[in-house]
Order: structure tokens, then sequence, then C-alpha cells
């Protein structure tokens, strides 16, 4: 495969909010079934669809419980409803109407949910989506997408629109490096290898790709990690990641997703199911404590163990690695 | 669809008749809120009510009948089977390993508009509903029917501040005001009243009718169905939880216990008069 290594990475020039509403604008300028939904939650680049098409576009307020059930509504009369909140909000506080309306009658909405993992740093423990991967990934019928940039979170928006199911898209903000490789393959495959390596491998999720993708620079000497990108969750394409893992006796998942139902647990469980002996998998991940400690992103990576030095210094501990720390 | 209010509360005891013997037969169910909400459900179906197409249920331009109240599903599904949804001895599979019909509906029912058990969550799709009707300027109606123990959800009334904000005139929610929950009265746990103030607070027309008096029931959904207004509409039935058996009026306890023995008996004696 491909060698996309970190350095090769384009810069995108193109907020991840943005790439998203652009996308689902593209989509409704074709097709009037779409319809967006908010609880009160505004992005820069919603304002051009609030502006074209105001007649499909609704602000609820605050009361996400009524956005997921006017949402199933529309959709069962053949709307094709996208509905957009603060992930804390969207998946916890209309978490029962999600279950028992969109995904039991499985239709076609497509939750984008603004704010995964430690994206609202400061913002306090309210805020803090550490827990929303384990809660949709007990909805049998939902697919959960986890962009890492621009690239992906466009994918993730039109591939929820061809699917006509279920679809929760986990949306960050700010400009992001692109690494998404743009292939058909890749994309259906729901994972992307993208640095490859043949001593360890490093899995992730979601734009904290970019610290892994530097620790697996300051892991480079000794060892050589790979890094595997999962950009669709839920479900799991087995096959392909079977093939990615079969290659490694130890893996390490670094996520921002808490440690309790979060992606490693995933990982550890297929790991187990599938190979003997199974390889080792080495879970980073924020542990399940309220962290009532207040900073920006990158800091509270930091405070929960999860940014790229601690990442580092956990895995060469763990691979009994003698190494210089690079700093 | 037969407007004879005699033959209308004939079909009412039919309906009760059926719920007892699933309810007796599978050893579980609501039979309190199901006989509460019979008649309306007949009034609605076999009354016409609401214009609904057995042979096609899912007609473009019916009117949904969003029932949120789940838990009372054994009166829907015995009106259903009335109405020609589903056969008889659909409704008798009702209990049965491998029935269709459970005990809270789901979509795949036909004449069935959304799965439902989780109280507070129908009015909200009643609305979703009700506004694409009226965005696409449809002819057809949307009707919610509601529980008044349903109504101390809090989504209810996000979706009832919603409908009334987006004046959608084209719904309406009944709401089967039997004034019990499964442990008390609704006015000994947390007070409703005065309930039909709430709905108009929330910028909803009300009105009141006896949710037993058929006749009372045909002519107020027959005036309904020319109903003209910006506001969405609650219609407050005053019903008695466990109508149509005596020991069951009005007695808290009857939420889903289910008759037996002597009971049981003596029910079916007075639902066969």
């Amino acid at each position: 495969m491909k060698n996309t290594a970190t350095a090769q990475a384009l810069s995108a020039s193109v907020d991840v909010r943005d790439a998203c509403f652009d996308e689902v604008y593209e989509i409704a300028k074709n097709d009037d079934r779409i319809i967006l939904l908010t609880d009160d939650q505004g992005a820069f680049s919603l304002n051009k669809f609030k502006t074209d098409f105001p007649d499909r576009y609704i602000n609820i307020g605050i009361a996400e419980q009524n956005l997921v059930a006017t949402a199933a509504g529309l959709a069962l009369e053949g709307r094709l409803p996208v509905i957009y909140g603060i992930s804390t909000f969207m998946s916890m506080r209309c978490h029962e109407q999600l279950r028992a309306t969109i995904d039991l009658m499985d239709l076609p909405v497509s939750v984008v949910s603004s704010g995964p993992g430690f994206t609202y740093a400061s913002d306090g423990p309210t805020h803090h989506s550490l827990c929303d991967f384990a809660l949709m990934n007990t909805m049998p019928n939902f697919h959960v997408y986890n962009p890492c940039d621009a690239t992906s979170t466009r994918a993730a928006i039109r591939l929820s629109y061809e699917r006509k199911k279920p679809s929760y898209v986990r949306l960050e903000k700010g400009v992001i490096p692109d690494h998404t490789s743009g292939n058909e393959s890749d994309l259906k495959a729901g994972m992307q290898l993208v640095k490859e390596g043949k001593d360890v491998l490093l899995i992730t999720s979601g734009t904290i790709l970019n610290s892994v993708l530097k620790v697996s620079a300051k892991l480079s000497n000794p060892c050589d990690a790979a890094v595997l990108h999962i950009f669709q969750m839920k479900p799991l394409n087995t096959e392909i990641l079977r093939r990615h893992m079969i290659k490694y006796k130890n893996i390490a998942v670094i996520e921002d997703s808490a440690v309790t139902g979060g992606l490693g647990g995933v990982i550890r469980d297929f790991a187990m199911e599938r190979f003997n002996p199974p390889p080792r998998v080495l879970k980073i991940a924020p542990r399940d404590v309220h962290y009532l400690v207040y900073g920006d992103r990158d800091w509270m990576h930091k405070q929960a163990g999860i940014d790229t030095d601690t990442s580092f210094d956990m895995i060469t501990r763990w691979l009994n690695l003698e190494t210089k720390k690079v700093r | 669809m037969n407007m004879d209010v005699n033959q209308l509360i004939e079909d009412a005891k039919w309906v009760r008749r059926q719920v007892l013997e699933v309810i007796a037969g599978a050893g579980k169910g609501h039979i309190g809120g199901s006989f509460s909400i019979a008649d309306i459900l007949v009034a609605l179906y076999r009354g016409g009510g609401i214009n609904v197409d057995s042979k096609n249920p899912k007609w473009e331009n019916r009117d949904r009948l969003i029932f949120s109240k789940g838990h009372s599903c054994e009166s829907l599904y015995a009106t259903l089977c009335l109405s020609g949804f589903i056969s008889e001895p659909t409704l008798k599979s009702y209990g049965k390993n491998g029935s269709i019909l459970g005990g809270h509906p789901d979509h795949k029912i036909p004449g069935v508009e959304i799965s439902s058990g989780s109280l507070g969550m129908g009015l909200g799709i009643a609305s979703g509903r009700a506004l694409d009707g009226k965005m696409k300027n449809a002819s057809h109606r949307v009707v919610a029917i509601l529980g008044d123990g349903e109504c101390y959800e809090g989504s209810v009334w996000e979706a009832a501040m919603f409908a009334a904000h987006h004046e959608l005139g084209n719904l309406i929610a009944i709401v089967d005001r039997n004034r019990e929950i499964t442990l008390d009265e609704t006015e000994n746990c947390t007070r409703l009243e005065p309930f039909a103030d709430k709905w108009k607070s929330f910028g909803w027309e009300t009105v009141n009718v006896n949710g037993h008096d058929m006749k009372a029931l045909v002519k107020l959904f027959g005036e309904l169905k020319n109903r003209k207004s910006s506001k969405p509409l609650a219609v407050i039935a005053d019903t008695v939880k466990g109508k149509g058996v005596s020991f069951m009026e009005q007695e808290v306890g009857w939420h889903h216990n289910v008759p037996k023995g002597d009971k049981l008996e003596i029910a079916r004696k007075e639902l066969a008069s």
C-alpha cells in the first residue's frame, strides 16, 4: 500500500465544520428532502443553508428530545433530516429518543454531533463527550463515523445521505491537516492505513490522529509504528481490520473516548475473538472520571493521559523499549 | 365506516371483550387504559373520525393516527381487527410466542404508524409529521393519542410548544384523561389540573368530551374533520380507567393487573350485556 506518512499530509484550509455543512448544502441543493434541525447550535457555514433554504432550516431550541422526535416524524413522511447539536446532549439527553424512534424504526436521519472528546475542553465535564461512542455503539442500526479531517467529514456526510439509514457523525472544529486519501476503497473499508510500519500498530479514530502520528514519529527510533485510522467506528469492517491486525503482536489504541466502552475495548475484544494467540492490545484512553479542570484541548489531553508524550511513554514502557526521550 | 351510534356502542363492547380475552389468555397486558380508550378508538376508526383505508394502510392521504400511549395497544389491536387491518387469528395470537402483536405496538403491524411504548415521544413524532403535512399543504391530519399520565413527561410539553409555535392546525392530540396512573390517581401524584389551562397556555385550543359518550364522540370527531385553525387542538377526553367492568372502574390497581377466576367471569358477564 502506498505510504502516506505524516510528512506528506496535505494541510487543509477548511474548517471541518464548514466542510460538513458545505457538503450538507450541496446535497440539499439537489435533494429537497433534506431538512436541517438544530437545538440552537450555530455554525458560520450554516448561514448559507439558512439563507438559501429557509423553509428547510428549523431551530427547535434547547429541546433535544423534541429535536429527535420531530426529526423522526419528518423522516416517516419521506424527508431526510439532518440534526445537529452538541455531542454530549445529542448522545445522552435524547439517547432514548434516538434508540426508540430513529434506530428502532430505522429512519434516514443523520445526527451531526458537534464537539466529540475534549473539543469543548474548557467548558467543563458537562461538555466533554467521552461516552458518545460507547452509547451509540449499542444502537443496532446506527452507523457511527468519526472523521479526522475535512475530506473524511465530507465523506461521512455523503455516506450518511447515500445510506438513508440512521447515521451519527462526530464533528470536530477547526482547520485540521488532511490525511484522508479520498480513495473509494479506503472509504468503503471504513479505515485507512495512514502510515505503514512493521513493529507495532497504533489504531486511532478522529482528529486525535494528528497526535498519534507524532507518537509514531517519536517512536521511529527504534520502533517502526504503523498508524491505522478508523473512520467508520460502527460497524467495524472486521475483515479489513483483521488483515491489518494480523501483522502485529503489539497493538495500541489511542482515543479520546473513555476507556469503558471505547474503541480500545472493541479492538481488544476483536483481538481475543479472532486471533490465536491474540495480539497484545494497550488501551490509551481517558479514565472514567469527571475532568473538573479547565484548559484547552491539548492541555486536557495531557490531563487525560492521551497526549503525544504520555502516549509515547506508555507505549515505550509497554514494549520495554530503550529509547532516548526526544522532547 | 359505520355511523350508527348503537352499532358503534356494540363495536366498543366487542373491542372490550377481545381486550379482556387476549389479556386473560396471555396473562399480561394493560387492561385499565385499554378499556378507557376503547370508545374513542371505535369512534375514530369505525365512526369516521379519521380517514384511513384498511386495504391500503399506507395510503398517502390517510390521517396519521399516532398511538403514543402504546401500552393500551390491546384496544388498538382489537379496533384494527374490527376495521380490517389485521385478522382475527392475528388478534388472538397476542401474547403467544412469535406473534406480531406485542405488549406495545410496533411500526410493522398493518395500520400502526409508529413503534411506541416509551411514553412521551408520540406527540413529538406527530408534530414532525404534522409539520411536513403543513409544508406540503396536505389534506390529511395527524391525530396523536396520549395518556394523561404520559403528560408528566417533559418531552410532551417540548412538542406542545413546538406545535403551537409552528401553528400546526392539522394536529390533534386526544388525551385519555382517566385520572389514574399505575400506583395512584394523577391528582395525588403530581397534579395535572388545571389540565386544559396548561394546554391553552402553551398555545393550543382545547375541547372536553365525555370519552365514553359515543354520540358525543362521533359528533365531535365529525366536526373536527372540517376544522380550520392555526392552532393545534387538545381533545381532553374524560374517561374511566377500566371502563366497562365494575370492579375495575376507578379502582387504582388495574393498570396492568390481569383478571382471573371469579373476577374474570364477572368481567365476561358484564361485557356480554
